[in-house]
Order: structure tokens, then C-alpha cells, then sequence
């Protein structure tokens, strides 16, 4: 074959181009390590990343929310174990007061104490997380336990019955509120044939006050069915916890998993695109020696 | 003249040699010309006057010397048929990948900065709102979150369309130098055929016309008949453009949908390429009108399922809400003018209850929602796939830009071989004229001084 003067030239031209070309492709995964930087370098990959990026973007929001919810409910529980040992206090009050030996000093001591609980009660089911009232189902801008106007039942329910629903992972809602009238016995929405709690007390100091102890150690039976009630949503607040928890658990390691494979799908093998860039830096540094040897033989230079 | 000393052998040959020696300069001092074919001193024998006869015949026993017969140009006629069907394909994959890829570069996938990420903020934002209904904070995050949505859809829009757009400019030149290379042609076409039927060797018009051939070549495609005597004819998309000096204009028009369409001039017809550069920017520009209706289709899919969700739920001050985006398409899209003015207006709830989250819950929820619209997929899904659709056009363009120009460049080092200047090979024709010139020169002080001893003879005498 002929090799003329613009062959020679453009051969070594197009040699020492893509030789660069191949070095500053090489270069750009190392120090980016990627191996995907554009979607046509993968087509399939890339969309693969998109999902998968996709998918860990929502598995840490999903984190967020499961521990926003998990305060929400932790605080709940709070509440309802407040409730709940207030409640004892009030049983063992009722079995004190039960007791028809008392002197006045004795049961004006257990007034007291059960206007204290009263208090308590109240504060508990007003608890407040991120300046909204947890117990008050969907109307968190208002107190849910306040005192009724009319005198009776002593205590109102200000809330609704409305349950928020969080997603905790991808397609999986939980609820993350109690409302507060289930918990209170509000209006017989937990038992309709027991008192809520807080008409429940203001009976009770009543019969005390009368002295009807027959009344006073009837109302036992109440407290109990309150107390029980109050129990069973902290059961069901736990169980929910617990599965928050699960949840979370299972989506770390999912969130691993992705991350791994998004890493696979993405990410290039460090020591393959160091080792790389060397074997193209040789080729350039071979195809630039070779211009050299090249460009400098001439036949001319042998004429004389 | 038997038995004379022939000094016109001679001369004759110091005559030519000098010629060829200029043949060669010529050739040297063009190796790196564009377009410019290796030329070829071709020497031949001045036939001999009859120095005898057999019968009635006469017939020649020595030469008269040496004459430079023609200088002839390096032939590749084969090659170039092949070379310019390949720079048709070689331009038009180049022409479509490189537009492409401007598409693609716009996109940032796969990475943080996309609309995908984009997606993926907007829809966490939701979350947490879910989680938190009544925080104003909260609000202003889902209202950001859905203006960055907005404007990346925006932008990319704004990018295809640029790039569709900027087809029209390319189009407008491309036509603007067809027409100027083929009258080019044409006014070769006539000289040249001038030039040969005076006995002359064009050359440097042939390399002339060579090289516009290859640039008309790479630009729309062409097939090449005919010959030089006559001129040659060139036709485009299976009609004749160039016909010896006739030349057949091309135009742009601007069609359906304001985009420019070529035509041939004479008649309006539109011209249907097969290859070259202009046919890769058409289609370049049609694969992006697909592109628009996608995204546009997508972006529609968005805005519909969001406002339909949010305009059924009811703002924090417990009043209907309207829509969250403002806009029909992925060019008009928008947080609604309302929100964005008062985030109190973006709706939670699904009632008036402060800490209502359903609606916030079930907008959060659309992220792995199937949209039937989309062919059943999630909207994040459906926008990965066009983002495939693009990378694998891009690929598909480039790699086919790869063979065909790998197959360009070994059709022109092929015609290199055969018409490029051998620096080699023009300092050994040097070198061989030289000696050639030498000797002749040698020859002639050698009948010079016979010349004198025939001379000197006649003058002892």
C-alpha cells in the first residue's frame, strides 16, 4: 500500500485521539467513579439508578417518618401510663374511702387527692407533641379535654374521632394517633355503660362526700373497666411501636441492599478505573513516542 | 538521418526530464493541499521519422528522443463512488447523534440534580407534611419542593425546544451551501468539459469539483453519472440536481407547525432524503418532537393526578382548595399562583380539621401510584423510561457514528493511498529524473565533444 504524506499524518492524528479520548473517558470514571455519567453510556443502568435512587430517596424520607411517628406514639404511651397509674391511684382511693371508719380529716385528704388526679387526667389527655395536641384526633389546634360549661359531665371531649395515617414504608400506612375520647371513655365510646373517667371521679368524691360507701365501693367496677380500657390502648400503642420498629428495621436493610446495588449499577470497580487510566496513559505515551519515530524518518534526509 | 549525431535526442530529453522534475515539485509542494490528487508525469517516445522500409512499408529503427505526453491525475473513481455513499451515512449519524446528545446532557440523569430527584423531593415533602399538617415550615418546603418539580420541567422543555429550534438554523445554511456548492459544480462541469475538448488536462478543476462532490456528499447524499466530457450528473434523493451546467435549486419552507422543510425550488417538492447531515438534523428534530410529547404527556399525567387529589381536600383555613398546579404541559407548568401567595392554601386535609393528613398522606401515596395513562407505570418509572428512550437513542446514534465514520476514514485512507502525495515516492521519481537529467546531460557533452573531434578533422586536413 501506497502511504502518502496525509494518510501518515492523519493516521497518527487519529491514533493519538483516540488514545486521549479513551485516557480522558478513563480519567473522568476514576475521579467521578462513576461508570454511568451519562444514559446513553447505559441505557437500561441508567434507568435502573434512577429507580433505585428513587426508591432510597423515599426510604429515608420513610425513616423520617416512622420516627416522627414513633415520637408521636412514644409520647402517646407516655400519656396513657400517666392515665393508667392515675387511675390506680383512684381505685385505691375508692377501696380506701370504701371503708366506712373514716374520719372527716381522712376523707377530705382523699377530695383532695382526687381533685388532684382530676388535674392530671386533664393535663395528660392535653399532652401536646410539635405544638399540636396528640388526643385530640384531627383537631390538633384545640385543647380536647376541657371543662364542660353546662357542669355535666364535668369534662367535655373538644376532639374528633379522626385518626391521621403516616406512611411508614413504601405502600404501608399506620395511624399514628389515640383519640382522646376512646382513652377517657368519652361519652361511652369505650364502654357505654360506664362513666367517662372524669364524670366516674366527680361521682366518686360525691358518694364520699355523702358517705355512701355502698355507692363508693360499687364504683370499683368503673375504675376497673376504665382502667382496663386504658390498658388495652396502651397495648395497642405498643404494638405499634413494635411495628414501627420491625418496619424500620426492614428497611434498613433493604436500604442497604439498594444501596449496594445502586453501587454495583453505578459505581465503577475503583481499582479497574485506576488500572485503567494507567494502561491508557501507556498507550498515549506509546502512540505519542510513536509520532515522534514517525514524523522524524524522511528519505530525504538520507538523500544527498 | 542515419548515421548523424542527433542533438534533438537529446535535447528532448533534458526538456522533459525538467518537466517531470516540475511535476514532482508540483506534487510536493501539494502534499498537504485539500483535495488536491497526486499528478503523474507520463513520458512517451517521439516516434522516429522511417528510417527503413520492408516492402512498402516503413518502419522506424531509432526513437526521436523523449516528450512529456500528458500529466496525468491520480484515478479513484471507484473509491469515490464508495467514500461519498459513505460520508452520507458517516455525516447523518454524526449530525443525529450530536443532537441528540445535546438532549441528553440536558437531562443531569442519572444523578441529584434531575427531574427524577426532583420527583423524589416533591413527594417526600408531601410525607412530611402528612406527619405534620399544620406546620406553616412544612407548607413552604412542599410549595418549593413543587416550584423546583415545575421549573425542571420547565427548563428541560425550554432545552428540547432550543435544540428542535435550532435545527431551522442549520437547515437554512445547509440549503444556503447546497446551492452554492452545486452551482459551484455546475460552472466546473462547463469549464472542465471546455477545457478537455481543447486537448487540455484540467486537473486543477477536477480536484476542485472532487472536493464539492465530497462536501455535497456528506450534506444530503448524492449519486454521481456521467463523464467529464460531456459533464457530469448528479442527482439527490433520486432526482438530477446537477446536470452539466443546469443546476436545480433547493429552499426551505416553513410547513405544518412552523418548522422548515426543504424543497426543490422549481416545483415545491419536498425533498425526501435518505442520508447526509441534513436528513440526520430532520430526523434529530422529529425524534425530539417525540420527545416533547412525552414529557408533555408525563408532565400532563402530574399535574392531573395532583390537582385532582388536591382540589378535593380543603386548605387550613378550612375552605375548598383549588389546584396545586397552575399550567397544561411540561412549557407551562407552575405552582398555582394562589399557593404560592399563601401557603395556607395548600391543602391536607380532608376536612376542616387542622390535623387532618389525608389528602397530604394520599398525595405522598401517588409515588408508587400505576398511572394507566403511562402504559401502568408510576409516574417515576415512567419518566426513567424517558430517560432510557433518550440514552438509547444517543447510543444507538453514536455507535452507528462510530462504524460509519470508522468506515469513512478507511474508504479515504484507501483513496489516499491511490491519490495522495508519497513524499517517498516524489524524492525517488526526484532522485530518478536527476540521474536521468545527469546522464542526458552527460550524453550531450559526450556528442559535444565527438561533435569537435569531427570537427577537428575536418579542420587537420
Amino acid at each position: 500500500m501506497r502511504i502518502s504524506l496525509n494518510m501518515m499524518h492523519s493516521q497518527v492524528l487519529d491514533g493519538l485521539m483516540s488514545d486521549a479520548d479513551k485516557l480522558s473517558e478513563a480519567q473522568n470514571r476514576a475521579s467521578t467513579g462513576k461508570q454511568i455519567l451519562k444514559p446513553s453510556d447505559d441505557p437500561m443502568g441508567a434507568a435502573r439508578a434512577m429507580n433505585l435512587r428513587s426508591s432510597l430517596s423515599q426510604l429515608d424520607q420513610m425513616s423520617r417518618n416512622t420516627s416522627a411517628v414513633k415520637n408521636q406514639l412514644g409520647l402517646t404511651d407516655n400519656a396513657l401510663k400517666t392515665i393508667a397509674s392515675q387511675l390506680s391511684t383512684v381505685r385505691r382511693l375508692a377501696v380506701q374511702a370504701g371503708n366506712a371508719a373514716l374520719s372527716t380529716p381522712e376523707r377530705n385528704a382523699i377530695l383532695v387527692q382526687l381533685d388532684e388526679v382530676s388535674t392530671q387526667l386533664v393535663n395528660a389527655g392535653n399532652v401536646q407533641y410539635d405544638g399540636k395536641y396528640i388526643l385530640a384526633g384531627n383537631e390538633t389546634r384545640t385543647a380536647p379535654i376541657a371543662k364542660n360549661p353546662g357542669g355535666a359531665p364535668p369534662y367535655a371531649y373538644n376532639g374528633d374521632t379522626g385518626t391521621q395515617s403516616v406512611y411508614i414504608a413504601p405502600g404501608i400506612t399506620i395511624a399514628s394517633n389515640i383519640t382522646g375520647d376512646k382513652v377517657f371513655n368519652m361519652g361511652g365510646s369505650a364502654d357505654p355503660n360506664t362513666p367517662d373517667v372524669f364524670k366516674m371521679i366527680a361521682d366518686l368524691k360525691e358518694n364520699i362526700l355523702n358517705d355512701n360507701t355502698d355507692a363508693v365501693s360499687k364504683s370499683i367496677s368503673s375504675i376497673d373497666t376504665n382502667l382496663t380500657n386504658v390498658n388495652a390502648i396502651r397495648t395497642q400503642v405498643g404494638a405499634r411501636i413494635n411495628r414501627i420498629d420491625d418496619t424500620a428495621n426492614q428497611l434498613a436493610d433493604t436500604k442497604l441492599n439498594m444501596k449496594s446495588m445502586l453501587s454495583d449499577t453505578e459505581d465503577v470497580d475503583l481499582a479497574q478505573a485506576i488500572t485503567d487510566v494507567q494502561v491508557r496513559t501507556n498507550a498515549y505515551q506509546a502512540a505519542i513516542a510513536t509520532a515522534q519515530k514517525v514524523f522524524s524518518l524522511s528519505l530525504s534526509d538520507y538523500l544527498k | 538521418m542515419p548515421g548523424y549525431l542527433n542533438f534533438g535526442i537529446i535535447q528532448s530529453a533534458l526538456s522533459a526530464t525538467q518537466q517531470a522534475i516540475n511535476v514532482t515539485s508540483n506534487n510536493v509542494a501539494n502534499a498537504t493541499t485539500p483535495g488536491y490528487r497526486r499528478q503523474e508525469a507520463v513520458l512517451d517516445e517521439i516516434s522516429p521519422a522511417s528510417d527503413g522500409k520492408i516492402g512498402s512499408t516503413n518502419f522506424a529503427i531509432i526513437g526521436n528522443g523523449v516528450r512529456l505526453d500528458a500529466v496525468m491525475r491520480a484515478q479513484t473513481n471507484f473509491v469515490d463512488r464508495q467514500l461519498r455513499a459513505s460520508n452520507g451515512d458517516s455525516e447523518y449519524s454524526s449530525s443525529l447523534s450530536k443532537s441528540l446528545s445535546q438532549v441528553e446532557s440536558c437531562l443531569a440523569e442519572p444523578g441529584t440534580s434531575g427531574i427524577s430527584a426532583a420527583l423524589d423531593k416533591f413527594w417526600n415533602s408531601w410525607n412530611d407534611l402528612s406527619t405534620s399538617p399544620e406546620s406553616p415550615a412544612v407548607r413552604a418546603t412542599v410549595i418549593s419542593s413543587g416550584q423546583t418539580l415545575a421549573n425542571r420541567l420547565n427548563n428541560l422543555y425550554m432545552n428540547i425546544k432550543n435544540a428542535q429550534s435550532g435545527t431551522d438554523d442549520v437547515l437554512t445554511d445547509d440549503v444556503k451551501q447546497i446551492n452554492e456548492i452545486t452551482h459551484r459544480i455546475g460552472d466546473l462541469n462547463a469549464q472542465i468539459t471546455d477545457v478537455l475538448s481543447s486537448g487540455a488536462q484540467p486537473n486543477n478543476m477536477m480536484d476542485q469539483r472532487d472536493q464539492l462532490l465530497d462536501q455535497l456528499s456528506g450534506l444530503v447524499g448524492i449519486q454521481v453519472n456521467g463523464n467529464d466530457q460531456s459533464g457530469i450528473i448528479v442527482s439527490v434523493a433520486g432526482r438530477t440536481i446537477i446536470q452539466g451546467s443546469q443546476v436545480s435549486d433547493l429552499e426551505t419552507q416553513t410547513g405544518a407547525g412552523g418548522n422548515l422543510s426543504v424543497c426543490w425550488k422549481s416545483d415545491g417538492t419536498p425533498i425526501n432524503l435518505t442520508t447526509g447531515s441534513m436528513k440526520g438534523v430532520l430526523d434529530a428534530r422529529s425524534t425530539m418532537e417525540g420527545y416533547v410529547t412525552n414529557l408533555n404527556t408525563f408532565t400532563q399525567e402530574l399535574i392531573n393526578r395532583v390537582n385532582t387529589l388536591h382540589s378535593s381536600g380543603m386548605d387550613l383555613t378550612g375552605t375548598q382548595a383549588g389546584n396545586f398546579f397552575a399550567g397544561t404541559d411540561a412549557s407551562t407548568i407552575a405552582v398555582d399562583p394562589t399557593i404560592l401567595n399563601s401557603p395556607s392554601k395548600l391543602a391536607a386535609a380532608g376536612s376542616t380539621a387542622p390535623g387532618d393528613n389525608s389528602v397530604a398522606v394520599a398525595l405522598a401515596g401517588v409515588k408508587d401510584e400505576v398511572m394507566p395513562a403511562l402504559g401502568n407505570v408510576s409516574l417515576t418509572s415512567s419518566y426513567a423510561n424517558f430517560v432510557t428512550q433518550i440514552g438509547g437513542d444517543v447510543k444507538k446514534a453514536t455507535s452507528d457514528n462510530e462504524v460509519n465514520s470508522l468506515n469513512q476514514k478507511q474508504l479515504t485512507a484507501q483513496r489516499e493511498s491511490i491519490s495522495g502525495v508519497s513524499m517517498d515516492e516524489e524524492m525517488m521519481n526526484m532522485m530518478k529524473f536527476q540521474q536521468s537529467y545527469s546522464a542526458a546531460a552527460r550524453v550531450f557533452s559526450v556528442i559535444s565533444s565527438m561533435m569537435d573531434t569531427t570537427i577537428n578533422m575536418a579542420g587537420n586536413r
